[in-house]
């Protein structure tokens, strides 16, 4: 397990610079929006790293090395959790910060509940990944998108026209995600080992 | 002990199977897999690394049975080389040993370096800038490392220049000095094998034709070169395949053993036996 | 010990390894209870088949030139090797018989055989 995530992370360290500039750039950028959409946009790093794995076909030779299946999967969920609450804790740190010098609003609230849809996202998404590939499921890439970028925008607009307050029933995300993410890596072992039948 | 013993596995994905496969690979040997592309040798080391399910039949390696929970741990003992399967390409050398070291408990870093060394890869350089003949060499690195007791090499000699590939089967001769030491290789270059293995197996369109050792085959079979008359004068029991060489020549493969010892034969090398054996089956 | 293995022969590997350890015991150049290399580090060391090695020391071992202790690896048979030049001078014997009966058969005298021998062994020391 260890060895996938610190795979994963030379990874994304190496190619993925640019990436993580922009996750960087969108926390310190002003404006609840922009935080959210750093946070949800974490969720899609480990689609960029099943990409690259895919591409220099290491999944095949992962298969040989004594990897579980529980491992293989587990990992990409882990790697998506780091991810969201390393973005989700950047941004605080970062509003904070500006709050200070520039007595600006922060909404932790709304970055805590983009967490949350992080979960989400990866938990609907993740099988379809693990069923059909990156290479096979682009359609699934536009859904990821769709994804991040709409309840991104939701979760800002009303956050926005509350001024932070965010209303009770958002916070159904919460058991929701959790919920979801137990259905969720059932299904994508299934669906792995399936696939390697 | 065997390494490997393969027991009626079947398996068919659309319009190709593994068909009844059978094959033993007892410990302490080398088996060389031959076979055209396509004749099922990927698809033979990932059914026996479990990497895919069999329709039927089992499969053991070092003694367990590849289906079982158990078999996970021995891959701890199994050094794997794949044809065109690599690490991830942003990789360098010096981050798949420290990947490495947290996958298998017995990694050895000295012994990963010193084939580094050995093979002068550079140790920062990206994986996607490597040649092929690197790629391979790097994957050799890893196999190697991690105190293995059977090697599992699929075409692990394609795209080394000639010296390199001497070195390196000269590193697998060696690696075969233990006596629980064992080597499972596919490859289409045939002298490689015949250098360096005990036992040959011969898949053919998802069959195993054969499995024999390989000094009984080169002394078992003998070619005989001389005019059509003189062929046919030939015990045909004995001929197994015949061909034509232009101007009334004629190449046979025979059984020596059903021939007079009289007769003057060439010895063989296991590609004639290989290739005449294939122009034997596509007439039958 | 010294072995040359030729791949160009027709005559079996194994066959080679037996004729030339056989050999060299008998004309004394490995001397009995001398140990010889493990199958397994003559086969690498030749870069040959396992098999095959283990074959010619089967073969060595069942004509009784060599001996196996378990663990310890094989050795030179030290006992025997009377019994061994015993059993070639008694070959010699029948192929001088046969030789003798084919000179009659085609009318040669014991004078002609004994020259024809004389002839032969010249040109060999030659």
């Amino acid at each position: 397990m260890k060895a996938l995530l610190l795979k994963d992370f030379y990874v994304l360290w190496k190619q993925m610079k640019a990436f993580l500039v922009l996750i960087l750039l969108f926390s310190a950028l002003p404006g609840s929006y922009n935080a959210i959409f750093a946070v949800t946009y974490a969720a899609m790093l480990p689609y960029s790293c099943v990409a690259y794995d895919e591409r220099s076909k290491w999944d095949q030779l992962a298969a040989m090395m004594p990897y579980s299946n529980r491992d293989l999967v587990l990992s990409r969920y882990i790697l998506g959790w780091i991810a969201g609450a390393g973005a989700c804790l950047l941004s605080l740190l970062l509003q904070e910060g500006f709050t200070l010098i520039l007595h600006q609003d922060v909404y932790p609230d709304t970055l805590i509940a983009s967490f949350f849809v992080c979960l989400s996202t990866l938990a609907i998404t993740l099988p379809l990944i693990f069923r059909f590939g990156v290479e096979r499921g682009r359609l699934i890439m536009f859904l990821i998108i769709f994804l991040v970028c709409g309840s991104a925008g939701a979760l800002s607009g009303i956050a926005d026209s509350l001024s932070g307050t965010l209303p009770a029933p958002v916070w159904l995300i919460v058991p929701l995600s959790l919920v979801l993410t137990a259905l969720s890596i059932p299904l994508s072992l299934r669906w792995y080992t399936l696939r390697r039948r | 002990m065997n390494a490997i013993a393969l027991n009626h596995i079947c398996k068919s994905f659309g319009s190709f199977a593994i068909q009844d496969l059978t094959l033993e690979v007892p410990e302490g040997t080398i088996c060389g897999l031959v076979g055209e592309n396509g004749a099922g040798k990927s698809t033979t080391i990932r059914l026996l690394m479990n990497a895919l399910r069999p329709d039927s039949g089992t499969a053991t390696v070092l003694g367990v049975d590849t289906s079982s929970p158990e078999f996970l741990a021995v891959k701890e003992d199994i050094g794997v080389v794949l044809d065109e399967a690599y690490f991830p390409e942003v990789l360098s050398a010096a981050q798949v040993g420290k990947v490495m070291a947290k996958t298998y408990r017995r990694w050895d870093d000295a012994v990963y370096q010193s084939y580094l060394d050995r093979f002068q890869l550079p140790q920062k350089k990206a994986f996607k800038d490597y040649s092929r003949g690197m790629r391979m060499k790097l994957a050799i690195a890893v196999a190697m490392s991690h105190a293995p007791r059977l090697l599992v090499l699929d075409e692990a000699t394609a795209g080394l220049d000639p010296i390199i590939r001497d070195q390196v089967l000269e590193i697998f001769n060696d690696f075969t000095r233990s006596d629980n030491h064992s080597i499972l290789i596919s490859s289409h270059i045939l002298s490689d094998l015949e250098k360096l293995c005990d036992y040959i197996a011969f898949l053919h369109q998802g069959r195993l034709l054969f499995c024999d050792e390989k000094d009984a085959l080169l002394d078992g079979y003998g070619i005989f070169i001389g005019t059509a008359e003189q062929a046919d004068s030939l015990d045909p029991d004995a001929v197994v395949a015949r061909e034509s060489q232009g101007y009334g020549g004629v190449r046979c493969l025979v059984r020596r053993s059903a021939v007079p010892a009289t007769l003057t034969l060439e010895r063989p090398t296991v590609e004639d036996i290989i290739l005449f054996l294939v122009k034997g089956v596509k007439s039958v | 010990m010294e072995l040359i293995i030729r791949n160009s022969t027709n005559q079996p590997i194994y066959d080679q390894i037996y004729c030339q350890i056989k050999a060299q015991i008998l004309s004394g150049a490995l001397a009995p209870g001398e140990a010889l290399p493990s199958i397994r580090a003559l086969a690498k060391d030749l870069k040959i088949s396992v098999i095959t090695t283990k074959r010619a020391y089967d073969e060595l071992e069942a004509h009784g030139f060599i001996y196996t202790m378990a663990g310890k690896g094989c050795f030179v048979a030290d006992n025997n090797l009377e019994i061994l030049r015993e059993q070639r001078r008694q070959e010699l014997e029948t192929h001088l018989t046969a030789a003798l009966e084919l000179a009659k058969s085609c009318g040669l005298t014991r004078q002609d055989l004994k020259q024809m021998l004389d002839l032969l062994s010249e040109e060999e020391t030659t």
